[in-house]
């Protein structure tokens, strides 16, 4: 009676590759410094170089923070490709191809690294707000609803950029393949007003998801009319759409060929 | 058989890297396929491994059909592949506490296995050091390591020992062999005529997608020619051949006018004459 290696369940694989990719980050310094340092140093830039000339009476730093809490996830989320990529075509998914394990779990992995990578960086991004002269109004339950509101959108683009990272044919192309993602706060109303903005321009920003995302942490942060509703929406279709993209792609790069 | 193989074929795109290919390896037993570059021997690994499907041909490993029970087939063979497939950020015992729970150990074991392994392969001084700090030989050491952290029934060696020096190359198939001697059926690709005849109960030659010859190792010399006798001066250079059942009136007859510091030797044909025979007969 031959003696086989006992399956695996999903949960397990998930929890082992949960802590492989939050020590990556760990060890990661470069990129941990990175992911930390540049939203404070956004921060510091959008107030101080760009804020005089938008916003003269000194109150930017209050209509910025929701903007660079996004735009500073969406670059800490954008790493997740390279992760991902490395281990499609370094050998970590083949060893796994030949084990009885749940290999997508793998991505579990990376996703919930990027989500306390992010949440960390999201700290620092409003503690240095604080720093600043941001003075939110926002209470305990609009604190938290803004939290949840930054960890869906985590989540969302998090798993996009899993996606991108599967079906890149190399850790170079999945970095490069994110650009056109992170540059999507710019074109929104993340630092300034839509209403500013030439009347095309100002269409796509009114219809792409950062602008209700933005608008609607900065009602819960500080007031002032938000799109929660639009916002959600968006979150979930992202994240469906990322989740859906992800596992299509695992699944058919995993097949047997 | 604990591995069997009938009539594979396998083909990317205009390109059949297998024709048709019947293996079997029996229980404890171990078994080289050896193949010049592009023979199929990888390929074939794959099928085993159930990471390719084949278009032709059924096998089995541990009695499990690869195709249409791949989970079973896993989790009855361990894997070494060509390349060192190692977490460069992870450290070796990390590297190899991960792997033992990924194969089912509870985290308490699979630290003490981990310890055990890391002392058994010699990377003992390395086990807090990340891999990306490991030279190719301990790189590979590690990957064979992850490969055998768990007790499994079938391993399966993908050219183990490229990029390996000798003194490696020698530690591995001692490796090989003790897992083989504890019960083991080993299935090993190479391209080292000397790893075949060092390691293997039985070679089979794959040329073109198709086995050429299946047998011992010494069987394979006796069927390409028999020993001979070699007069060959000091520098080597070959003066005269002879079979070794010669007359004393041959031996005479081939000693004479000899130079004083002439050689005579009985030379066995290697597996690398059985190679070239079989692989330029079937090429020509």
């Amino acid at each position: 009676m031959t003696t086989l290696a006992p399956a695996l369940s999903r949960p397990t694989a998930a929890r082992i590759f949960v802590r492989r990719s939050l020590t990556h980050s760990l060890r990661d310094t470069e990129s941990l410094i990175m992911s930390v340092a540049l939203p404070a140093i956004l921060m510091v830039m959008f107030t101080y170089v760009f804020g005089g000339a938008i916003d003269p009476t000194g109150q930017y730093v209050n209509y910025v923070v929701p903007g660079t809490i996004l735009l500073a996830a969406g670059f800490g989320a954008a790493s997740t490709a390279v992760s991902v990529s490395r281990d499609m075509t370094e050998g970590f998914i083949a060893r796994l191809r030949t084990m009885s394990v749940p290999q997508a779990m793998v991505i579990t992995g990376h996703v919930v690294a990027s989500l306390a990578r992010n949440l960390l960086a999201t700290a620092v991004v409003v503690g240095v707000a604080l720093a600043l002269g941001f003075r939110p109004t926002a209470g305990l339950a609009e604190w938290v609803a803004a939290a949840g509101l930054v960890a869906l959108y985590i989540l969302a683009i998090t798993y996009i950029f899993a996606a991108i990272g599967i079906v890149a044919g190399s850790p170079e192309a999945a970095s490069s393949y994110g650009f056109f993602l992170l540059f999507l706060p710019y074109l929104s109303s993340a630092f300034v007003p839509v209403a500013t903005m030439p009347t095309a321009l100002r269409w796509f920003s009114e219809h792409q998801p950062i602008t209700p995302i933005t608008e609607t942490m900065r009602s819960l942060l500080v007031g002032g009319e938000g799109q929660p509703i639009a916002a959600l929406a968006w979150c979930g279709l992202l994240l469906a759409a990322g989740i859906a993209w992800s596992t299509w792609a695992f699944a058919r790069k995993a097949r047997r060929g | 058989m604990t591995i069997s193989a009938r009539g594979l074929a396998k083909s990317f795109g205009d390109t059949q890297v297998i024709t048709h290919l019947d293996l079997e390896v029996a229980a404890g037993e171990v078994v080289a396929l050896l193949g010049p570059n592009g023979a199929g021997k990888t390929t074939t690994i794959g099928i085993l491994t159930t990471v390719i499907a084949a278009d032709a041909g059924t096998a089995n490993i541990a009695s499990f059909d690869v195709a249409t029970q791949p989970e079973q087939v896993r989790r009855a063979i361990a894997v070494t592949g060509q390349s060192a497939s190692v977490d460069p950020m992870l450290t070796g015992a990390e590297n190899l506490t991960m792997l033992a729970e990924l194969r089912g150990m509870p985290r308490a074991t699979a630290t003490r296995v981990a310890a055990e392994m890391l002392a058994e392969f010699g990377l003992e001084d390395a086990a807090n050091r990340r891999a990306a700090t490991y030279s190719g030989g301990m790189r590979r050491r590690l990957d064979l390591a992850l490969g055998l952290v768990a007790p499994a029934p079938v391993l399966i060696l993908d050219e183990p020992t490229t990029g390996l020096d000798t003194r490696s190359r020698s530690w591995l198939w001692e490796q090989v062999r003790q897992a083989a001697a504890g019960g083991a059926t080993v299935l090993v690709t190479t391209q080292y005529l000397e790893e075949a005849d060092q390691l293997a109960d039985r070679v089979v030659v794959l040329h073109n997608g198709t086995a050429v010859a299946n047998d011992t190792p010494a069987a394979l010399k006796q069927s390409v020619a028999a020993p001979r006798l070699e007069l060959a001066t000091a520098s080597g250079r070959l003066l005269e051949t002879h079979s070794t059942t010669a007359t004393a009136a041959d031996v005479r007859a081939l000693l004479a006018g000899a130079p004083d510091d002439a050689t005579v030797t009985i030379r066995t044909p290697t597996l690398d004459d059985v190679f070239l025979e079989l692989t330029s007969e079937v090429s020509a």
